[in-house]
């Protein structure tokens, strides 16, 4: 291993190309300051080639036959020369650090550097560096392009009305009711360190939620603040019956297409339909997935008959496809179907099923970026996913209304996010909570969800 | 003065939308060193971030985040190290049109795999809409097999919402007591 304190070897970049110089200089100016520094050919102890470039090993040939010098070779492939180093790719810091002491066993003894000064061997801690500077790029490589025109799309959305897109735009993250600090003690109990001291008052958002928004809500979770506790809650009123319920059915029509490995189709009053379709994930309704009218189907117990499954028939499916092709701006993922039905039908409420006592946790988030959102959704899928614990737990750690909690138990219980194996639970690693940066991760919310100071 | 800076590292193999989600939410006009690719990557896209993409989100006078872009090569990795020192967390971002996206995400955590473990990360899977498979389901699965905890979300590198969302969900994983 290289003496930290030598000074770095001088060396000189031979058949490289320009954006592969600049990533090595990127090295040399941070982590491998001490190792390496570029120069010109006549003053370089070492050279440091690029055997992958095309013609570099017959430059490296012919520049060593006058100038002999050791070198340190970067290929893919290994390479057996005299007075060289092979470092193979993909590069990394150790193996450019221990290519550096090999190195310096093959060079001349006069060309042994001096050694420098403590203070001068310390480099300084690799921080972020000031806008516009890059940091670790050399100065001379740098070539920065400031955006002058628009981002260059990566993909063109395909068959959507522009006006119109596939999943509409979840509602904006909520103005939250929780800038209070929580119980540290609850806080304490869930594994979280109690909230940071208060911050000086900022603009937690510029405005709170749209009446549309705190109306949709209301939809998707009702408005109950009451509490419930975990011994009565079978007893309470704030439960639903999913057998009566269009998402009972959605969820069998589920089921049947992934087992029938069919499209499945719902058929629903008024000639409208739901159709499944296994195979890309996808769902059709003839009704808007975010509209009242199919609100209402979910929110309400439906009779006997009015929603039936159909295994469309090879003709029917011709139809089918042609509707699905001229009317894509109402095809879903099939997991918003699942999720914002669930909502709707839960409304703040318990599935009264679900052992709502028992612990969970959360194997996977759902989708959020294509998923209606509600209040605290994020905070309850992060909690969830770290730690096991029933409806009641999550609502008090979190110190929010239990209906946000029992909304999402509902849904994400309906995508079978959830892992109710207690021997999985014991065996599920807990992550330290990160909390010195409660503060810094605030203002960054605020600051991305509108307010904040810039 | 300044007196806080902190990053956030967005990775990923070329053309799957690191340099796109940095300029989306980026408070000054992201820096970007692109240059023609001579390689293999010149298959996926014309240009190719040669050592990495810069922008910043300022939080007022005292403090920024600084946003920073790998470049999508892989063979040069000991970079990596050198970006996470100081990172709030990773932001790993895989395109579903790749020939093996599996592979791209075994990569790339493999080369963060102590610092995913020390911070969090988030993947963000971008081209969903051009090629429906592998679906969510499979990342999570890839996921729970390469014992990785992370939130993985379709997005769209242009929607500003949708990498908000990215950083909502790395801030909340690493403290879900935050509040705004």
């Amino acid at each position: 291993m290289l003496n930290p304190t030598t000074k770095p070897l001088n060396v000189a970049l031979l058949s490289i190309s320009a954006h592969n110089r600049a990533i090595l200089e990127f090295f040399f100016a941070g982590a491998g300051r001490q190792l390496f520094t570029t120069t010109d050919l006549p003053q370089a102890d070492a050279l440091i080639v690029d055997f992958d470039h095309p013609g570099a090993e017959q430059e490296w040939a012919e520049f060593t036959r006058t100038q002999p010098r050791p070198a340190i070779i970067l290929s893919i492939r290994e390479i057996s020369a005299p007075n060289t180093v092979w470092v193979p790719k993909p590069l990394t810091s150790q193996s450019l650090t221990n290519a550096a002491a090999r190195i310096r066993a093959l060079l001349p003894r006069n060309a042994a550097p001096p050694a420098p000064t403590r203070e001068e061997a310390v480099s300084p801690p690799l921080t972020a560096a000031p806008p516009g500077t890059p940091f670790g790029l050399g100065e001379h490589r740098r070539r920065t392009v400031p955006r002058t025109r628009q981002p260059q799309p990566l993909v063109s959305r395909s068959e959507e009305a522009p006006d119109a897109p596939i999943t509409p735009r979840p509602p904006a993250p909520p103005k939250t009711t929780d800038t209070a600090p929580s119980p540290s003690a609850r806080l304490e109990e869930a594994g979280l360190s109690p909230p940071a001291p208060a911050e000086k008052p900022a603009p937690a958002r510029d405005s709170g939620p749209s009446p549309e928004e705190a109306q949709r809500w209301q939809q998707l979770c009702g408005t109950e603040e009451g509490q419930i506790s975990i011994r009565t809650w079978h007893e309470s009123a704030r439960l639903f019956t999913p057998e009566n319920y269009l998402l009972n059915t959605i969820l069998e029509a589920l089921k049947l297409a992934r087992q029938s490995r069919q499209h499945t189709q719902i058929r629903l009053p008024h000639n409208d339909f739901i159709l499944l379709m296994p195979d890309v994930s996808l769902v059709y309704l003839t009704l808007d997935l975010y509209s009242e009218p199919f609100t209402r189907l979910c929110e309400s117990p439906i009779q006997k008959g009015d929603a039936r499954l159909h295994l469309p028939s090879t003709q029917e499916m011709a139809q089918l496809a042609e509707q699905v092709r001229s009317d894509a701006r109402h095809t879903h993922d099939l997991e918003a179907l699942v999720w914002t039905s669930s909502l709707i039908t839960s409304h703040g409420r318990l599935n009264r099923n679900t052992d709502a006592g028992k612990p969970l946790y959360l194997r996977a988030w759902p989708n959020l970026t294509r998923l209606e959102q509600f209040p605290h959704v994020l905070r309850i899928a992060a909690i969830w996913s770290q730690k096991p614990g029933n409806v009641f737990d999550v609502a008090q750690w979190l110190d929010i209304p239990q209906r946000y909690v029992f909304a999402f138990h509902t849904a994400a219980n309906a995508l079978g996010l959830f892992v109710a194996d207690q021997d999985k639970i014991q065996q599920r690693r807990e992550k330290p909570v990160e909390q010195k940066n409660r503060g810094l991760f605030s203002r960054l919310l605020r600051r991305l969800l509108g307010g904040g100071r810039k | 003065m300044i007196t806080s800076n902190k990053k956030i590292i967005f990775t990923g193999p070329v053309g799957a939308g690191k340099t796109t989600a940095i300029e989306t939410i980026s408070d000054i006009p992201a820096i970007t060193t692109d240059e023609y690719a001579s390689d293999m990557t010149k298959s996926r896209k014309p240009q190719t971030t040669v050592a990495m993409d810069y922008g910043l989100i300022n939080l007022g006078d005292a403090e920024r985040i600084h946003l920073y872009g790998t470049p999508g090569q892989e063979r040069f990795d000991f970079m990596w190290d050198i970006l996470t020192k100081g990172g709030i967390g990773l932001i790993l971002l895989l395109d579903n049109t790749r020939k093996d996206p599996l592979q791209d995400m075994r990569f790339y955590t493999n080369s963060f795999r102590e610092f995913i473990e020390q911070r969090q990360m988030v993947v963000g899977v971008t081209r969903m809409d051009l090629q429906r498979k592998p679906e969510l389901a499979d990342y999570r699965l890839w996921l729970e097999q390469l014992s990785l905890q992370a939130p993985v979300f379709e997005v769209d590198a242009r929607e500003r919402a949708d990498v908000i969302l990215l950083i909502q969900a790395l801030l909340y994983a690493l403290d879900p007591g935050v509040t705004t």
